[in-house]
């Protein structure tokens, strides 16, 4: 019976995770894709997607190689102009719309700078966006040293970001958008951006759209995170309860135990693998509920391990295909 | 003003991480009763995490009624008595499973007691080895 | 997660307050340009050079040139023309390959070289102009930047304008200084309008070349197909001229000019275009690229050309000269002909040579625009659309059927 109900509430999970939203009141909604759709001839590059991203809040929109992020970056951008269907800012269509973008700034994966040093990109942006606070691009090219007459086209790909963050950043924007924020950035910058966006976002309410494939560095910065994946939305969900509902433990039972007597105690289990007298179990529960069925078997050890980003989503996908055979079976 | 400290490696979501450090600052009694707390600006700038989270973690901690808010001036440990069930539960199951053990193998309470006084004595591993 | 929650936090009211301070600070020192104005500015700044530079040389090939020649020379090339150089009753007594002359001839050699550098010069200041278009990243910065494409389109094209303004009007004050100083001011008057009409004819030409330029997914494709355009359409008239078919006089030939404004400019030396005629394209080709530059997207920048869905449909100009070529060509080499009597579209040797003509134009064009000849794959932003050959095939053909709709036509016309 509980197969039953879990597979229903998978189903139901699924049909609506194309219309994912964050929770947030609707006068803080920034931006909103409605049925938005981006084809390149026949190549669907985004198809249908559909979401909210809420104010003041770290957006990391993650997915492979070819998902969608870089087309959907664009869109919000005003770069593209989708196909089919919207991409509002504030309740504004984007595209080809200057007081919506003068409120947005993106830093794409290559930077290109009109000119070849600071001082002149500083000026150029002045004279662009009226929120440029020159005291903030002051600070900033101290944090991230880079001197304002240094020549651009001679620097590493980590410095080329930096200078691109500079300018950004300190055109205080109110959307900021990034492809691959941290790639080719030290240690240290990486944690001076994270500083630096810190303040802007308890500032300036600044709204950040961070697209990347990497899970590790996102995982413990955004707030939000929605997967693309090949062109489709799959969800979009506060990182932290994506984690709430999955655990997983190692467990050194007193005797052997089936993982169907478990399932039968309440464990929703995913994955169980036995290596020797120690099992892995992936479930589909809190840590709480775990605890309180394992320790009923009254085990030997139990370790709750910490999860990570890339396992959640690896089980997410799994999940839909799985809720797929499911259909067909 | 004490800053607790994060571990972002360690997998542990950081809401939990500031909370469960605020408790323990708060049972140490490194921080006072009525003492200030950091605002979320300075939490967030100085361990350079997201504000929305220190956020999350400041609100649940209201909830749970180890610190009040006053507006316009900011977060402040509270005087209440804290809830402290879970880790009683979690001490509690310990100290079951080491008197069954203590009770098959025939060792007596004063031995138990030394034991106890010895592993209280070692040194803690700090928050960052998990 | 609402940011009313942040607030609720600590410094609310003297963060809002030291926020409108702020703004309020900042927007009374930022007046915010109008947007044309910014992009004007921005990419006239950024012909600056190349302004310098052509500047330069026209004031080489004509002021300067005139100079090195030498005041008796001109003034003795000027006088071998009868001056006036229209006799009594307004007859111009000077002719250029039949045609009259408006001006005095001594100009002539000198013009005709500044036109060519004038020609250059749209190419290579469009082609500065238009390059962002052309790479992902340029077009991820500009299409970013709160400005609308109609701005960025307008104010690269009145950069153009201003660039090509500024080069014509330091030449004609040079040129027109040293005239004046050898005492030859009569020759100014008629030479001044028709200078001023290859001014308007270069205009022209650049706005023709807007089109392009907004079409094009490469520097290179833009520029190579301006070339090539140019060189298809009078093609179609010179081969045929050269084999001894004068007659080419139909209206549909003189369509051919209207497609290759660059040797129009030539042409303003004998052909007495009037100002209305060049208002008119100016306008025309203004509006038309105007509405190319509005539809293109984004992602066009960095594709090969070839791979556009509209290159197919400019493609049969390709063919169409290609056939003609090549079919006159064999026709001329078909010494039977004279003897047979048949009207040229008739005979084999110029079928044969219209068709395989028609079909190297197409390939040609394909090979150079990056159009590939293979099996039909999926679009993708840069991939090459791949025809099969049997598709160019087609399209040669519907070139040929083209060709003899317009040759038929002229004989009828």
């Amino acid at each position: 019976m509980t197969n039953n109900l879990t597979v229903e509430r998978q189903q139901n999970e699924w049909a609506n995770s194309s219309i994912a939203t964050t929770p947030t009141a609707d006068d803080q909604t920034v931006i909103v894709a409605d049925n938005l759709s981006k084809h390149f001839g026949a190549t669907k590059a985004l198809d249908k997607v559909n979401c909210k991203i809420g104010g003041a809040s770290i957006f990391g929109l993650i997915g492979s190689n070819g998902a969608g992020k870089s087309t959907f970056l664009r869109l919000v951008a005003g770069v593209y102009r989708s196909t089919e269907g919207s991409m509002l800012y504030r309740g504004q269509v984007v595209f080809d719309n200057p007081s919506a973008k003068k409120d947005i700034i993106f830093v794409a994966d290559q930077p290109y700078f009109h000119f070849d040093n600071l001082r002149k990109m500083s000026a150029l942006y002045r004279s662009l966006y009226e929120r440029w606070d020159q005291e903030l691009y002051q600070e900033l090219i101290r944090i991230f040293p880079i001197r304002e007459d240094q020549r651009l086209d001679l620097l590493s790909k980590g410095m080329h970001r930096q200078a691109a963050l500079i300018l950004a950043i300190a055109a205080r924007p109110r959307l900021l958008l990034m492809d691959e924020a941290f790639d080719g950035l030290d240690p240290v910058m990486r944690q001076n951006l994270k500083r630096v966006l810190a303040r802007q976002v308890t500032d300036d309410g600044m709204t950040t759209l961070i697209a990347s494939q990497n899970l590790r560095e996102l995982e413990d910065f955004c707030d939000h995170v929605g997967l693309l994946h090949e062109g489709g939305l799959l969800f979009v969900e506060e990182l932290d309860k994506l984690r709430l509902g999955l655990v997983k433990a190692q467990v050194a039972f007193r005797e052997e135990v089936s993982s169907e007597k478990l399932m039968e105690m309440g464990l929703e289990i995913l994955r169980f693998s036995a290596r020797g007298s120690l099992v892995e179990i992936l479930s589909r529960n809190t840590e709480m509920e775990l605890r309180t069925i394992l320790n009923q078997v009254n085990p030997l050890l139990l370790d709750v391990l910490p999860l990570t980003l890339e396992e959640v989503f690896i089980y997410e996908l799994s999940r839909k295909s799985y809720v797929v055979s499911e259909l067909l079976a | 003003m004490i800053y607790p400290e994060v571990n972002v490696q360690s997998g542990v979501p950081i809401y939990q991480q500031l909370k469960n450090s605020y408790h323990r600052l708060a049972a140490l009694g490194l921080i006072q009763p009525h003492e200030q707390l950091p605002s979320v600006r300075q939490l967030a700038m100085e361990l350079g995490i997201n504000p929305n989270t220190v956020q999350k973690a400041y609100r649940e901690l209201e909830q749970e009624g180890l610190i009040y808010a006053v507006p316009g001036r900011g977060n402040f440990l509270s005087d209440a008595e804290r809830e402290l069930d879970v880790e009683y539960e979690e001490i509690r199951r310990g100290f079951r499973s080491a008197a069954h053990i203590a009770w098959t193998a025939g060792i007596d309470r004063p031995t138990l007691h030394k034991l106890l006084d010895e592993c209280l004595d070692e040194p803690q591993p700090s928050e960052q080895e998990r | 997660m609402s940011s009313a929650n942040f607030w609720r936090n600590a410094e609310r009211d003297d963060i809002m307050a030291l926020q409108l301070q702020t703004d309020r600070r900042k927007s009374g020192a930022f007046h915010r340009k109008s947007g044309l104005w910014w992009t004007f500015g921005r990419q006239f700044a950024d012909l600056r050079s190349l302004i310098a530079i052509f500047v330069f040389l026209f004031l080489l090939v004509m002021p300067i040139a005139m100079l090195i020649l030498g005041r008796e020379i001109f003034t003795g090339l000027a006088n071998r023309y009868t001056l006036p150089y229209h006799d009594a009753e307004g007859m111009s007594v000077t002719y250029l390959l039949g045609k009259p002359l408006l001006f005095n001839f001594a100009f002539v050699p000198f013009h005709l070289m500044m036109i060519t550098v004038s020609s250059v010069a749209v190419l290579i200041m469009g082609g500065s102009l238009f390059r962002p278009l052309y790479h992902r990243e340029t077009v991820d910065f500009e299409w970013s930047l709160p400005l609308t494409k109609s701005q960025w389109f307008l104010g690269r094209a009145l950069a153009l304008v201003a660039g090509l303004s500024v080069v014509y009007l330091v030449n004609i004050v040079a040129t027109s200084g040293i005239v004046y100083a050898w005492g030859l001011n009569e020759l100014l008057g008629d030479y001044l309008f028709a200078y001023l009409k290859t001014y308007l004819s270069t205009i022209v030409f650049a706005w023709f070349s807007l089109v392009i330029f907004s079409l094009a997914g490469r520097l290179f494709d833009a520029i190579i197909l301006n070339i090539m355009i140019h060189l298809a359409f009078p093609l179609t008239l010179l081969i045929p001229f050269l084999i001894g078919d004068i007659n080419r006089q139909s209206s549909i030939h003189k369509l051919v000019w209207l497609f290759a404004p660059a040797f129009d400019t030539y042409r303003g030396i004998v052909a007495d275009r009037s100002i209305l005629y060049y208002v008119i394209l100016i306008i025309f080709w203004f509006v038309f690229g105007w509405f190319c530059a509005m539809k293109r997207p984004a992602e066009w920048g960095g594709r090969k050309t070839g791979t556009m869905l509209w290159f197919p449909f400019v493609q049969p100009v390709f063919s169409v000269a290609g056939g003609i070529v090549a079919g006159n060509l064999f026709y001329a080499l078909d010494f039977a002909n004279v003897l047979h009597g048949q009207t040229k579209l008739l005979r084999p040797s110029f079928i044969i040579g219209a068709i395989l003509g028609a079909f190297l134009g197409q390939l040609v064009s394909s090979a150079i625009m990056g159009k590939s000849l293979q099996r039909v794959q999926g679009d993708e932003p840069g991939k090459a659309r791949r025809h099969p050959v049997l598709c160019e095939w087609l399209w040669s053909l519907l070139g040929v059927a083209i060709l003899y709709v317009v040759e038929l036509l002229c004989q009828v016309i």
